[in-house]
């Protein structure tokens, strides 16, 4: 009797364990393990999704193993103390709460974090002011290489960056650069007031915007969700009502410096927009570039 | 409404992904310490003076440079095999702050403010310390949820010694066998664990992302802005957020311009010693009332720390 509860829970244990490794292995393949973690932690999936089958297979090998019949039985439990509890109550309220994100993930479709949750998370549309932070020492004009973009140690990439924007006729904000580009667009805002710029991303809203602003950004991920912040760049347009939140477009506008929040913000004063629903990005979330500065 | 669930379940499944990861190897970890390490070999190791005994758990860190997620199941496990409860707090506490790997994540998230990450470590220092002087003068079993039953202790030990005399005893052509017993047992261990850990992993991931997605950050930042102590608001941040010590650095960040760095510091020190997961891991040890007095003792520390070295370093 004891032998067929074990062999329950075992079997228990590996069918939720090979469901975990199945669904982080079909997210794998179908690309979409990058709605909810970084690149750079994907070493640490995949050592998961090895371990959880490993664990999956040997729950599987001593379950049948010891209720076959004519074999010397496994003595592979334990005798130690904190093992009591497993079988019963609490055992099955484990595995119904690991059973819940199993399901979770098969029932719903997988979704990129949406205008919601930037409002939610409140917009970040001067970037630079982290930088400026934690540059520390400030931007004091130095005649040093780029006297037209001041810069210290830690804010130079950026200047360098700037002065590569500022001569091209439209600026275009590139999907690996995303975070840096409008990160030195803020930085140098007053340089490039008065200059056009091209920028793709959503439609998000914040309270406290006039009748004829959003803010066109992307999320931008460090290790996973939890630690998104919403990126932005404020947009200004006549019929902004008819730009609905969430939708990936296309703009093409002058930087002009508007006053949001107590802040000077870099916004895009908008000449022409189009929907671009069937250019969406493959990877819904932008990324420092590991070799920006280097 | 379907924006919110879908958040939502983005968000649950981001933070599991993020943090199982750990948990297995933490719970490797502890299925290895079960079947390698005898409980007479790990108490030797173990300091018998109270600070030197502190002093080990802050430092146990450097060796095991695992989040707060990989240490639950380490530090159970090694005070089941007779380490002293209160070295597994300071343990506990010290050790998602004290490791190398978070060291460097918080440097390089505050490029010229190298104070940073030696501020966090000093901090998280001092409050494990204070944590670990109160947790040595209470009698060790009474902290703990499933006491370790000494009788039930010296049976086990009695027992695997009797086991090893009758292999001794039968040659060596069962050596094999043993090492076989002893590979399954880590495995099997290892895989009750991880259901063990997992139910507390998967209800504070739960309300983590609830939180999340349902309180707005500009709320929040209005109540930061009031008449209150901003280091006490950041430290609630950071309890709520529940992000992986090694990351939170670069969400702290994002605070700058709006708090100072003292608060952040706050945010950096106590998020990484409790948040929504670890609170309910935690509780799967040690009874409630040991945790919230460690909660109320860390929170406290931080608490004078963070503002301490806003007046006197920054201010």
């Amino acid at each position: 009797m004891k032998n067929w509860s074990e062999f329950a829970h075992r079997i228990i244990r590996a069918l939720i364990l090979s469901a975990f490794a199945l669904f982080i292995m079909h997210a794998q393949r179908t690309d979409a393990l990058v709605y909810f973690i970084a690149p750079r932690m994907m070493v640490w999936v995949n050592f998961l999704v090895i371990g959880m089958c490993v664990l999956a297979v040997h729950q599987w090998y001593l379950a049948v193993k010891n209720v076959l019949p004519g074999r010397k039985q496994e003595q592979a439990s334990c005798a130690c103390a904190s093992h009591h509890h497993h079988h019963s109550k609490s055992a099955l309220i484990a595995y119904g709460a690991l059973a819940v994100p199993v399901m979770l993930t098969l029932i719903f479709p997988n979704q990129v974090l949406g205008s919601q949750m930037a409002a939610q998370k409140g917009l970040n549309l001067t970037p630079s002011s982290i930088l400026l932070n934690t540059a520390g020492k400030g931007i004091e004009p130095q005649s040093g290489m780029n006297a037209e973009f001041p810069s210290n140690e830690s804010t130079r990439p950026y200047a360098n960056l700037a002065a590569e924007m500022i001569h091209k006729p439209v600026i275009p904000i590139p999907e690996d650069m995303y975070i840096e580009s409008l990160t030195s667009l803020d930085l140098y805002r007053d340089r490039f007031a008065g200059k056009k710029v091209e920028l793709k991303g959503y439609v998000y809203r914040m309270k406290g915007m006039a009748e004829n602003q959003f803010a066109i950004g992307r999320f931008s991920m460090r290790c996973c969700v939890a630690d998104t912040v919403p990126l932005a760049m404020m947009a200004e347009l006549g019929d902004a009502k008819e730009w609905k939140d969430d939708m990936y477009v296309d703009a093409v506008g002058e930087i002009e410096l508007r006053s949001f929040g107590g802040k000077s913000v870099p916004t895009i004063v908008i000449k022409s927009i189009t929907e671009v629903a069937d250019e969406l990005p493959d990877n819904p979330y932008v990324y420092q570039n590991p070799y920006f500065g280097v | 409404m379907f924006g919110f669930l879908n958040d939502f379940r983005t968000m649950v499944i981001g933070i599991l992904l993020e943090s199982l990861p750990f948990i297995l190897i933490g719970v490797i970890l502890s299925a290895l310490l079960q079947t390698l390490v005898s409980d007479q070999t790990l108490q030797r190791w173990i300091p018998r003076r109270t600070i030197t005994g502190i002093l080990f758990g802050c430092l146990l860190g450097i060796v095991f440079p695992v989040c707060e997620c990989g240490l639950i199941p380490v530090v159970h496990r090694l005070i089941r095999k007779g380490m002293p409860p209160y070295i597994g707090i300071v343990f506990m506490m010290a050790g998602p702050v004290i490791n190398p790997v978070v060291f460097a994540s918080t440097y390089v998230a505050f490029p010229s403010h190298p104070e940073i990450p030696v501020f966090r470590t000093l901090l998280a220092f001092a409050a494990a310390v204070i944590i670990g002087l109160w947790a040595a003068r209470v009698r060790g079993d009474s902290m703990l949820r499933n006491p370790v039953d000494p009788e039930l202790v010296s049976v086990q030990k009695s027992g695997h010694r009797r086991k090893n005399k009758r292999q001794h005893g039968l040659t060596t052509s069962r050596s094999k066998n043993a090492g076989m017993a002893k590979f399954h047992e880590t495995l099997e261990h290892a895989a009750i664990e991880m259901f063990d850990v997992g139910k507390f992993l998967v209800l504070g991931a739960t309300i983590a992302a609830l939180l999340q997605t349902v309180v707005s950050r500009t709320w929040l930042l209005s109540l930061g802005e009031g008449d209150g102590v901003p280091q006490l608001f950041m430290m609630g941040l950071s309890y709520v957020l529940s992000v992986c010590s090694t990351a939170d650095a670069f969400v702290a960040v994002t605070f700058s311009p709006d708090f100072s760095f003292g608060s952040l510091l706050a945010f950096l020190v106590f998020g990484a010693m409790f948040d929504i997961k670890s609170t309910l891991m935690l509780l799967k040890v040690f009874r409630a009332k040991t945790v919230f007095t460690v909660l109320a003792l860390s929170a406290i520390s931080v608490l004078a720390g963070s503002i301490l070295i806003d007046r006197l370093y920054y201010g």
